[in-house]
């Protein structure tokens, strides 16, 4: 096994583009630079029609009429890249990225869990899923790389040095000794090329023959799962949104799967032509990890809300995650051949849809005054325990009662509200009874010692 | 009956041209006691799954949760929960622990506007998750109650809507009920139900939650 392997890919953000958007795949389209208006990727439709890599944008204008083009940029390349090296990560231990174009694996680390080198090329492969790629093996980390970046030479000795990272002047040189290619430099003294042609030439051959640290940096997953898209046209509304989105949440759902984990809010945010942001956030009462229900939600909140301004970048982001919960299912469906939906699943839709302080779930909690025993849970939480004295089914926050209205039936019950939640430290005392209003209900009323007043605070239905 | 009609109405019989009408009740378990047991009676056993029901009240905290209450009972022993969308006040979490068990979950919706609510009731009906689901909405609109109701079909849940009293106009509920209070004493007066005529409960005194 080869100890290097070198992942070119030469058009990440065009891939990425027809991916999101594959009716693109069957039009021309080409990345082009901002600054010198080159075209920097294109697809297969516009290279048939005689389109190049290189070209002036105007020159490409002319070879294709509907050709569709967009703004190469390399920071969105480069986040793709890390995107890609975090999928990866799940399966080789040691990358480098390589700025925004490819990627080093070093296949050597990898040994014990890969039997050959087809076998670990083949899964790396197979993570690669539609993306245009060149993987190459080598014995140096830069061997790997001039070989994956030229896939018609056979060996590193017959590359040729145009094709290298040598600078500008020093190709220029070997150009005019004559020196085509790697093996034509190899065949050279070393010491005849420091002296002749600087130490560039010396630390390049050293560095394609192992001698010397290509000095990489290796990859660190960050944590966090952010993914980003790059929308065909301006969105203005929620449809536009719904294929990339769903892709996104498709990654989201692989990501959480293969940690085993689940996450209760997921942050989408759109940016606009100026990089405005606009955030959107779905909360969830219970962890999920499945896409489609991401996606439901992130629909519901959506027809809640109008963008602010067309977007032109979709982000999905999390950062907080809780360890994936095994969720309980029946064996069998209902009776009426309707299969019910999780309690969980259920309480993040109606959260989305109403908020968060819409809804809640009631428990008994610690007390003996109405309003500690009665605890706002979040919702799905039981009762938790049974409480020990009577108490009607309606609470109330306690409000002021003419007692004139009234007819106590009930012999009254003490209870004293502690002393340490007042400034003042002194006992405060209640008297509660049942009493019958004019129209034969029966509230749940008390007298208050301190402030000489009554008041109701619940009903007892009927 | 003389043998000359007796015989052409049997002939007719068991040709199948005649339709005889039959009394049909459903299974216990499939039915929620009122608590009352003459409305019971009036009802064929109670409240049935899988329909929506509507309680008419003039005032709220008459005796409608006493309708529910073994509904509410099932529930926690089929460990389902239970749905409050704009309950006029708080369900008292140790009054429902101790006619539920603690294991009894018990959600509530407030605040909501009137389409939110009636949304989130289809949403939870649709889910099919919940035992009871249960709906204060001061006058429910015929287009509500009907979306409401297809959302309850082939569902298990039971639905209930407590509003005011209103005209009694055709709706697609299985039973509209409404509470009438005199003299400190409450009948039942049952507006629809599945295989009578309308007709009224004694007036009795207002039951009371233990």
């Amino acid at each position: 096994m080869q100890p290097w392997a070198y992942l070119y890919l030469p058009a990440l953000q065009l891939d990425n583009l027809q991916l999101m958007h594959p009716a693109l795949s069957e039009q021309a389209v080409v990345l082009y630079s901002d600054a010198s208006q080159l075209v920097i990727q294109a697809n297969g439709a516009a290279m048939e029609a005689g389109i190049q890599v290189g070209m002036a944008l105007s020159d490409a204008w002319v070879l294709a009429g509907d050709l569709q083009v967009f703004v190469h940029k390399p920071a969105f390349q480069r986040q793709l890249l890390e995107q890609l090296a975090e999928q990866l990560y799940q399966h080789f231990a040691d990358l480098a990225l390589d700025e925004s174009h490819g990627m080093w694996v070093r296949l050597q680390a990898m040994q014990r869990l890969f039997a050959s080198e087809d076998a670990a090329l083949k899964a790396l492969q197979a993570q690669l899923n539609g993306l245009t790629s060149c993987i190459r093996t080598g014995p140096t980390a830069l061997a790997a790389q001039l070989l994956a970046r030229s896939p018609q030479s056979y060996a590193p000795g017959d590359i040729d040095v145009r094709q290298t990272s040598l600078s500008a002047p020093l190709k220029q040189k070997l150009q005019r000794m004559g020196l085509q290619t790697i093996d034509h430099l190899q065949r050279m003294p070393s010491a005849t090329l420091g002296t002749k042609l600087g130490l560039e030439l010396v630390q390049f051959l050293a560095q394609l023959h192992g001698q010397q640290p290509l000095g990489l940096s290796f990859f660190q997953p960050s944590g966090v799962f952010k993914q980003e898209a790059q929308l065909a046209a301006e969105v203005h509304n929620w449809n536009g949104l719904r294929f990339p989105l769903n892709r996104l949440l498709l990654g989201l759902e692989a990501y959480l799967r293969s940690r085993q984990q689940m996450t209760r809010c997921v942050e989408i945010t759109l940016f606009d032509r100026q990089s405005q942001q606009q955030r959107v956030r779905v909360n969830m009462a219970e962890g999920e990890f499945r896409a489609a229900q991401f996606y439901t939600l992130a629909q519901l909140r959506f027809e809640q809300q109008r963008l602010s301004a067309p977007a032109l970048i979709l982000r999905v982001e999390v950062r907080t995650f809780e360890a994936m919960q095994a969720q309980a299912a029946t064996l069998t469906e209902s009776t009426s051949g309707s299969a019910a939906m999780p309690l969980g699943a259920l309480l993040n839709v109606l959260q989305t849809r109403l908020g968060r302080a819409c809804i809640h779930g009631v428990a008994v909690g610690e007390g003996w005054l109405p309003e500690c025993v009665q605890q706002r849970v979040p919702p799905g939480t039981p009762l938790l325990k049974v409480a020990a004295g009577w108490r009607p089914p309606w609470l109330l926050e306690p409000q002021p009662t003419e007692i004139a209205g009234w007819q106590l039936i009930s012999q009254p019950e003490r209870l004293v509200e502690p002393w340490w939640c007042h400034q003042e430290r002194a006992l405060r005392i209640r008297d509660y009874v049942v009493a019958r209003d004019e129209h034969g209900r029966r509230g749940w009323i008390y007298f208050d010692h301190q402030s000489q007043g009554w008041f109701i605070q619940g009903w007892l239905d009927g | 009956m003389p043998t000359s009609l007796a015989q052409p109405l049997e002939h007719l019989l068991q040709s199948g041209q005649v339709w005889r009408g039959q009394t049909h009740s459903l299974p216990d378990n499939e039915l929620a006691s009122t608590g009352y047991a003459q409305l019971d009676e009036l009802l064929g056993g109670g409240l049935a799954y899988g329909h929506l029901h509507e309680v008419q009240l003039p005032l709220p905290f008459v005796g409608e949760l006493q309708l529910v209450r073994h509904a509410l009972q099932n529930a926690a022993v089929q460990s389902k929960p239970v749905f409050w969308i704009n309950p006029p006040a708080q369900p008292q979490a140790s009054c429902l622990s101790r006619a539920c068990g603690s294991d009894a979950q018990h959600v509530v919706l407030e605040n909501l506007a009137e389409p939110d609510a009636v949304w989130a009731m289809r949403t939870v009906l649709q889910a099919n998750c919940a035992a009871v689901c249960l709906l204060w909405l001061a006058q429910p609109g015929a287009h509500d109650v009907r979306i409401l109701q297809k959302a309850l079909q082939g569902q298990q849940g039971l639905g209930v809507i407590f509003c005011t009293p209103m005209t009694a106009e055709a709706r697609s509920y299985h039973t509209r009920l409404r509470a009438v209070v005199e003299q400190s004493q409450l009948r039942w007066q049952i507006i629809k139900r599945p295989q009578g005529w309308p007709t009224e409960t004694r007036p009795q005194r207002m039951r009371c939650w233990n």
